[in-house]
């Protein structure tokens, strides 16, 4: 039996983001930005909706007086990320 | 990148994630700095520290009073500049500041402790080699950069060495020692980052 895809992740640049948060322990919003090749509205949003969903960790803060947003996985986001890859891995196996 | 993208295929998806971890693991942040900076001056020290001794310059040992707070300074203020322009914090970052920590108050200790027993200033600069080594080949290990190692090995070898020559001998070894392992791996390091940059 399979299990449905987390549509929270099954997103590209929720996907991407939160890849990229699982190889590192905390990163800024520009270098998130850098990575995804995202707009600054865009991934704020999307930024959002993983917050909401506790899948990351934002922190606000200032650097230099300008304003800082640093994000982190957090432990439901490093278990979402690990059952979505398991469920991708299933559909992959079956369709070849 | 798009905003929704549900049909997203799943070979898609894993190839996505697949890029972000690549992405991710690509940051070198290490330009080699601190280990030319220490190992320029521990060098430089050493081989001034000789050549007083072989003068018979009563106070010979003056200079590491002089260089190592710089150095330690100089770090300092390097370490708050760098903390300013990292954007991510890699867990590679994390490790290696606990080691670097580790190898800190192992050095600090060996230093406030060993030179207030005279009997044991045969033992100082080996021993000091001993903890060099140890976290050379650590941080080597982590940032997986051979050159570290070996340089590790070498000073491990060149301490063994040492616990049994006099304390002039025993600057030129140590010299020798910074040499192999912090100053060419550091060259080394500091060739591969601007490779990747």
């Amino acid at each position: 039996m399979f299990k449905e895809l987390d549509p929270i992740l099954h997103s590209q640049l929720r996907l991407a983001i939160i890849s990229l948060l699982i190889s590192v322990k905390e990163a800024e919003f520009n270098y998130l930005k850098e990575k995804t090749k995202a707009s600054s509205g865009n991934l704020s949003v999307q930024l959002q909706k993983l917050k909401e969903a506790g899948y990351i960790e934002i922190e606000k803060s200032f650097k230099d007086n300008f304003p800082l947003t640093t994000c982190k996985i957090s432990n439901a986001g490093i278990e979402a990320f690990e059952n979505y890859v398991k469920n991708l891995k299933q559909y992959i196996q079956v369709k070849k | 990148m798009e905003n929704e993208q549900l049909d997203m295929t799943e070979n898609k998806a894993l190839e996505l994630i697949e890029n972000m971890i690549l992405s991710a693991k690509r940051e070198i942040h290490d330009n080699g700095f601190y280990f030319m900076l220490w190992g320029y001056l521990v060098f430089i020290s050493a081989l001034i520290d000789y050549f007083l001794l072989v003068q018979t310059y009563p106070k010979h040992a003056t200079i590491w009073a002089i260089t190592m707070p710089l150095g330690g300074v100089i770090s300092i203020i390097k370490g708050f500049k760098d903390k300013k322009s990292q954007r991510v914090v890699t867990y590679v970052d994390e490790v290696m500041r606990h080691v670097i920590i580790a190898y800190g108050i192992s050095l600090f200790l060996v230093c406030l402790v060993m030179p207030m027993t005279s009997k044991n200033w045969q033992s100082f600069y080996p021993v000091l080699m001993v903890i060099y080594a140890f976290s050379l080949y650590a941080i080597g290990g982590i940032v997986k950069f051979k050159p570290l190692q070996f340089g590790a090995f070498s000073i491990w070898a060149m301490a063994v060495v040492s616990f049994f020559m006099s304390y002039d001998i025993q600057l030129l070894i140590l010299a020798l020692g910074v040499l192999t392992g912090f100053i060419i791996p550091g060259h080394l390091m500091n060739i591969r980052f601007k490779k990747n940059v």
